[in-house]
């Protein structure tokens, strides 16, 4: 959105005061009664989230449990995964879910079962046993990256990924 | 867990939760909160059938379309009669730490619960805090980081605040007032005692002490029937865990 810092109601009180040093207590302008805490807005130099549809005008369909559109505006570069890549234009045809239109968006790219091990609301739900393979190999340095060198370096794309969890084809 | 009368600490923990719950109320609960959810879908499903519930993770209880923002934007606007959050940490004034463990720069152990609790422990009217582990890690005199604060400083934008704790022994009330915490009630099978050596702080307990009541036979039926069948929906490891 690129504003420079918003008022947040909250904050004041909490240590978050204390350990951040840009976040700052004001009287608000316009009733100076209440103290009210301002925080910098955040910006992101890439935005990276999973949805359900793509078309090839960068416009993308997804949950509305998301902040999908807020970051996709918040960011100086976003990419969208995707379930599927659509024919026409998504913002003239009607849809379940929120529209993010292709103007916030720099890249679509094609990734079923791109969320995983997450969930797609309405496609599929948590890996958990895949969950918790990540959580137990997260505890030292070592699991850990055995953990990356069999699921991100040992595969060589999203297909190789999918095989070694075991949705070759993108089994839904 | 142990049980009194048949009744699991998390049934008695949701069940306690559960009556505090009025109807008509606007209740949210956010992540990883499967006790206070299943409070809810008790509540509603018998005292509180017009409670408006706002369930994270779930489909059917989550009135957005436009992601966490918009419910933050609810909240903020005092639209929130009851919300609830879990400590790593809670001090006897009410002060709860799901930030770090330890020191900021140097922790021990670092905790996700910042970005909800710095905003939404200001604004709804009660929050109830849960947590099932009692234990004196837990229950500390003084939190090693307030990520909220029982008492918000003078002048400070605060819709309600701490209204009570619950843990898988007791039941803590929170005095405004005194800006501290209190017993209570202990729940069924537990003693003063008990509860004494696995707090850090003093308790405040009246005398006599009174005890959480027991699920009645009707609100174990709904736990175990229609509540767990929708939890299973957005909570099925823990619902698994718990039969």
């Amino acid at each position: 959105m690129n504003v420079p810092f918003v008022p947040v109601r909250g904050l004041l009180g909490t240590d978050y005061m204390r350990v951040r040093p840009d976040f700052k207590a004001v009287p608000n302008p316009y009733d100076p009664r209440e103290e009210i805490a301002l925080v910098p807005a955040v910006a992101p130099d890439v935005a990276v989230f999973h949805g359900w549809k793509g078309d090839r005008h960068g416009n993308v369909v997804t949950s509305g449990a998301l902040d999908a559109k807020l970051i996709a505006q918040a960011s100086r570069r976003t990419v969208a995964t995707v379930e599927e890549i659509v024919d026409g234009d998504l913002t003239q045809a009607p849809h379940l879910g929120v529209l993010v239109p292709g103007i916030h968006v720099s890249a679509v790219v094609h990734a079923p079962r791109g969320a995983h091990p997450t969930s797609c609301e309405g496609r599929y739900a948590v890996d958990d046993a895949h969950v918790r393979e990540y959580i137990e190999a997260a505890q030292d340095d070592d699991t850990f990256a055995k953990w990356l060198d069999r699921y991100v370096y040992g595969v060589p794309d999203h297909a190789g990924y999918l095989e070694r969890v075991g949705l070759a084809g993108g089994a839904r | 867990m142990a049980e009194a009368a048949g009744a699991s600490r998390a049934e008695v923990m949701a069940v306690a939760i559960a009556r505090r719950l009025r109807d008509g109320e606007t209740i949210a609960v956010g992540s990883v909160s499967p006790i206070p959810a299943s409070a809810c879908l008790l509540a509603k499903r018998s005292h509180a059938p017009s409670a408006r519930l706002i369930l994270l993770g779930s489909r059917a209880h989550f009135p957005f379309n436009g992601g966490v923002q918009e419910f933050y934007n609810f909240a903020v606007r005092g639209r929130l009669d009851v919300f609830f959050a879990s400590g790593a940490q809670i001090d006897q004034h009410g002060n709860f730490n799901l930030s770090v463990i330890g020191d900021y720069e140097k922790p021990k152990v670092r905790l996700p619960g910042g970005r909800a609790n710095g905003i939404l422990a200001f604004v709804a009217k009660r929050l109830i805090l849960f947590r099932t582990e009692h234990s004196r890690r837990v229950f500390v005199p003084k939190v090693d980081f307030v990520t909220a604060p029982g008492t918000a400083p003078e002048g400070v934008y605060r819709l309600g605040g701490l209204h009570a704790v619950v843990s898988d022994l007791c039941v803590f009330e929170f005095d405004r007032g005194r800006g501290r915490l209190e017993l209570g009630s202990v729940h069924p099978g537990v003693s003063l005692a008990d509860v004494e050596a696995k707090t850090a702080f003093p308790l405040h307990a009246p005398t006599p002490v009174p005890e959480t009541p027991l699920p009645t036979d009707a609100e174990l039926a709904l736990l175990r029937g229609a509540v767990r069948e929708e939890l299973q929906t957005f909570y099925p490891e823990f619902v698994k865990q718990q039969s």
